[in-house]
Order: C-alpha cells, then sequence, then structure tokens
C-alpha cells in the first residue's frame, strides 16, 4: 500500500533522510517513531508530495507521490504535525471547505466524528485550544474514509481522554480495513495500535519491527517501595538487576521473566509500586546495547 | 481552477477588495465634488502654466486642467490610484499563497485531490477577480459621480473607461509579478519585500524619467510607463496594443509562477 525504495533527500547541512526502504502493507497500522529532528516530517512530506525525492521513490496505491500527487490524495487522509489553518473562519467553515474540495457528499461520517470527539464547529479557530484544533484536524482526515491514513504525531495537544478516544478511532478504521501510518515519539501509543514499528533516526532506518516481538526484549523499570531494612537487604540480595536505590526505593529493571520478580515481591512488605514508562530515547538504548540495530 | 476554493477565498478576501473598491470611489467622489473650486481658479492655471514642464509630467499634467477629465487624469490617475492599486496587488498576492505556505495551512488545501496546479491557478484568479472588482467599481462609481456633481462635465465617458481598462491591465501585470515572488521564493516576508521594492523601482522610475528630457530614457524601464492617464483619458496613446501587451505579459508571468509552484519544495 505504501512503499519507500531508497527514499533520500538530503534537507540541509547533511540533515535529511538516507536511503530508507521499507513497505506498509493493506490494513496494517505501521507505528513510526524517532526523536524530534530524525526525519519524521520528512518522509512524511515525500508521501504527501510536499517534497521530491533526491534519489528514490514513495508510491501509495501503486502512484508515484511525487507525479501523481492529486491522484494520491483522492485516497489519502492526512493529518499535519503543525495544525494550522486558514484565518478567520470556524470549525465548521474549515470542514465544509475541505469536503467541497474533495467533493464528499455524505456528512454522515464527519457528523458521528464530531460528535465522539466532542468538538464545538462553531468557535473560530484561531479561539480554539492546541487540542481542539487537533480534533477539527482529526475530523478533516477521517472524513472522508480513506483507504490510506498519515498522521504526524496524532495525540499531541489531546487530554487523556481525548488521547484514549482517538486511539480506539485507531482500531476502528483498522476493523474498517484502513492502512494507517503513523508517526510519534511515544513508545507507548504506538505499542497499542500498531502491528509494525519502524525506528528512524538521523534519517536512516535502524529497525523495522513486529511490536510483539519489540516488546518482548523490551525492558521495564520497576520502582519498589519498601517498608523494612530487612526487606530491603533481601530484595537487594535476590539476583534482580537493581539500576537505582534512593532511601526506602529500588529500581529493579525487568525483561521478560516477570515470575521470580512477582516471587521475590511476595515475600516482602511493599507499600508502593510504580511502572516506569520508558522514553523512546531507552528503547533506542536498548537497542543499541544489545546490538540488534546493526 | 477549483470553484469551491475560488469561492471561499473570495468570500475570504472580500472585505478587503470592496474596502478598497470603496475606498477608492469615496475618494473619486472627493475629487470630483472639490473639482469645480480649482476649475474657476484662474492663479492654479497661472500656476501650473509657469511650472517647468518636467514638474508638469511628474504631476500627472501633460494637457493642463481645461476640465474634470484633465483633474482626474491629474490628480488621481496618478498617484492615489497607483497607490491603492499597487497595495493591494502586492498585499493580497503575498496573502493568497507565500503567507499559506509560510503558516502552514497550504497543507490542507493540497491534502485533497485539487493538484497544485489548480490551486495556483484558482488563487491567482481570486487575486484577478478583486482588481477587476476593484477596477469596475471605481468606475462606475467615477462615471457616476461625475453625473451627479456637475452638471456639465465635457468628460468623453468611452475614454474614461479606456483609461480605466488600461489601469487594470497594468495592475494585473503587477499582481501577477507579485503572485510570482508569493509562489516562488522561501517565505512570506521575502515575498513582500521582493514585490514592494520592484513597484517602488517602478514607480520611482516613472517619476524620474518624467522629471527631466535627460532622464526620459528611465521611463522606458519602467512598467507605469503603459499608464499615461492623461493621455488617454484624451483618447491618445495605443489602447489596444497596451492592453494586449499588457494582458500577454500577465498571462506569461502567471504560467511561469504555476509552473514553478508546481515544482517546488514545500516545507509544509
Amino acid at each position: 500500500m505504501i512503499e519507500l525504495q531508497e527514499l533520500t533527500k538530503e534537507v540541509s547541512n547533511g540533515r535529511g533522510i538516507f536511503d530508507l526502504t521499507f513497505s506498509v502493507g493493506e490494513g496494517e497500522v505501521f507505528g513510526y517513531l524517532g526523536p524530534n529532528g530524525a526525519g519524521k516530517s520528512t518522509t512524511i512530506r515525500h508521501m504527501m508530495g510536499f517534497l521530491s525525492p533526491d534519489s528514490g521513490l514513495v508510491r501509495i496505491n501503486g502512484l508515484n507521490c511525487w507525479t501523481q500527487t492529486a491522484k494520491v490524495q483522492e485516497q489519502l487522509g492526512y493529518l499535519p504535525g503543525e495544525i494550522s489553518f486558514l484565518d478567520n473562519m470556524n470549525g465548521l467553515e474549515f470542514l465544509d471547505l475541505m469536503a467541497g474540495m474533495r467533493k464528499l457528499r455524505d456528512l454522515h461520517r464527519r457528523n458521528k466524528l464530531i460528535e465522539q470527539f466532542e468538538l464545538e464547529v462553531k468557535t473560530p479557530i484561531r479561539k480554539m485550544s492546541k487540542g481542539m484544533k487537533q480534533k477539527v484536524g482529526i475530523v478533516a482526515a477521517f472524513m472522508h474514509q480513506p483507504q490510506v491514513l498519515v498522521l504526524d504525531e496524532p495525540t499531541s495537544g489531546l487530554d487523556p481522554l481525548m488521547q484514549q478516544r482517538f486511539l480506539e478511532l485507531i482500531e476502528e478504521e483498522k476493523n474498517r480495513g484502513a492502512t494507517i501510518f503513523m508517526s510519534s515519539h511515544i513508545f507507548s501509543e504506538v505499542e497499542r495500535v500498531c502491528d509494525r514499528v519502524g525506528i528512524v533516526k538521523d534519517g536512516k532506518l535502524i529497525t523495522v519491527e513486529d511490536v510483539k516481538s519489540l516488546r518482548q526484549v523490551q525492558r521495564k523499570v520497576f520502582t519498589v517501595g519498601i517498608g523494612n531494612t530487612q526487606d530491603e537487604a533481601s530484595l537487594m540480595s535476590a539476583g534482580l538487576q537493581i539500576v537505582g536505590r534512593r532511601g526506602g526505593e529500588i529500581d529493579i529493571e525487568i525483561k521478560g521473566d516477570y515470575n521470580e520478580f512477582i516471587q521475590v515481591l511476595a515475600r516482602c512488605n511493599i507499600h508502593s509500586l510504580d511502572i516506569h514508562q520508558l522514553n523512546l530515547e531507552e528503547i533506542f538504548m536498548h537497542y543499541y546495547g544489545n546490538g540488534e540495530a546493526h | 481552477m477549483n470553484r469551491v476554493l475560488y469561492f471561499y477565498e473570495l468570500k475570504a478576501n472580500m472585505k478587503t477588495i470592496s474596502s478598497y473598491a470603496f475606498g477608492m470611489v469615496l475618494y473619486l467622489w472627493l475629487f470630483i465634488w472639490i473639482y469645480p473650486s480649482f476649475a474657476h481658479s484662474q492663479a492654479l492655471n497661472t500656476l501650473l502654466q509657469q511650472m517647468p514642464q518636467g514638474l508638469m509630467r511628474v504631476l500627472g499634467y501633460t494637457v493642463g486642467i481645461t476640465h474634470i477629465a484633465d483633474f482626474l487624469g491629474g490628480e488621481f490617475y496618478s498617484l492615489f490610484y497607483l497607490v491603492i492599486m499597487s497595495i493591494y496587488a502586492i498585499f493580497v498576492a503575498t496573502k493568497l499563497v507565500a503567507h499559506l505556505i509560510d503558516n502552514g495551512s497550504m497543507a490542507y488545501l493540497l491534502a485533497t485531490p485539487v493538484s497544485r496546479t489548480k490551486v495556483a491557478i484558482t488563487q491567482a484568479a481570486v487575486l484577478m477577480s478583486g482588481l477587476l472588482i476593484i477596477g469596475l467599481v471605481s468606475t462606475v462609481g467615477a462615471l457616476l459621480g461625475v453625473h451627479w456633481f456637475l452638471q456639465q462635465s465635457g468628460m468623453n465617458n468611452i475614454d474614461f473607461v479606456k483609461m480605466n481598462v488600461v489601469g487594470v491591465l497594468l495592475f494585473c501585470v503587477v499582481a501577477s509579478y507579485c503572485f510570482l515572488f508569493s509562489s516562488l521564493v522561501r517565505d512570506e516576508r521575502t515575498a513582500l519585500g521582493l514585490s514592494t521594492f520592484v513597484t517602488v523601482l517602478f514607480y520611482g522610475l516613472h517619476t524620474v524619467g518624467n522629471l527631466s528630457t535627460k532622464f526620459n530614457w528611465l521611463s522606458h524601464l519602467t512598467l507605469f510607463n503603459f499608464f499615461d492617464p492623461q493621455n488617454l483619458i484624451h483618447g491618445k496613446g495605443h489602447f489596444a496594443l497596451d492592453s494586449l501587451t499588457l494582458l500577454i505579459a500577465t498571462v506569461i508571468i502567471l504560467v511561469v509562477s504555476i509552473a514553478g509552484f508546481r515544482k517546488r519544495q514545500l516545507p509544509l
């Protein structure tokens, strides 16, 4: 559905994207992860036909994204990373303009999305908060039920409840059979909805992995709060990987083997237990550390 | 061209267009209204006759004031008209493309099955429609003003309309090179700067070129040379040839702009 072949584009002073080759199959949800400045948006700009490749190509539905842009757009929904709309209009006027330019007659889906995201469409866009604008963008991207969705950091600006709604929407679209490409720097949201993940750094593709296998090798850090020094000593000597310690709290790294950890914990008097979410850099570090990236 | 986008943009810019158009009409009426007090002033005509030829031309008087047409051609169309139309062309051309690229909203217009070429043609059509509306409203307004405020104008309406046609066509060319900058340069400020610079340069050459016969050659370098209201209003000059030249120039510049926009890298 989406194919990148040796896509290369130097943007400025050595930065850009280099030799990206991967593809996203029909009905697949593909997460595109990378730190800021890794080249995620540059990749997406090629899919949208905003930039032309120095070499290589991007195809969606078999159509070249640079030479057949308008045709590609017929079956594509796009949510930009930085949302900015035309001046002096309200949400509904904007959605009407988009629907008009798409020649979209059936507005059921649009109205349902507006309801689902509790969007007050009559608000002038310049008075909207970032989250509200994001919702308008989401409705514009999904309202015509496209075959392919390209979403650039889709949950940024949304409150946790709306992030949840959004991830449900992705699942709904996936069940409908849509192919979804979403960029993100938050691993947890990608982990939840994506089938596969591509990790990009400094414009180069580091790896493309199944989310399942990524999860297996992923390490998790638990912070355990302990009541007495005796238990603390036994926990320290239990052979677990201790990565940090702050008076009464111990950070323990677990990789796959939860049983042993639980058994040790069961013998202690625990007053708190936290899972520390790993950020993307830490996942990268893990990747480099294991040598799997090379 | 995309109809939906065209009407949206036209509506969005209607406030600007109508304020330019009606502002122009009000100015025209003011000029027509005060004309009788000028016309009967022997002193003014004597003054004008005593001025050096070059200065007369700069002020827009090639033939002196003998009736309303000279007054409008010399006072209004040689200065106010040029300024108002230039400001419209520069600002609206920049707003229609460069501004949308700078603030990123162009991404939405291009994230539809409407091709870049069509988007650019639509934006250019909006720009030109605005010029036509301003030209039409001010022409009709001026004719009505002359009819209402003056008993006997002695103005040839056909020649007056022809002069307005050349004026609008001149600004079609101005608007189209502003559109070229707007479509091709890196950001909004550069587009605005370049458009202003070129227009002021043309106007400056026009002014200096008319000042003395020594600098007369300069006026051949400027676009504004095509528009000589004092002659046109009396039916002199090459109306058909000049109009055609301006029209062809507009089309060529627009085609280059649109082709350039189609190929450019958009940092959206």
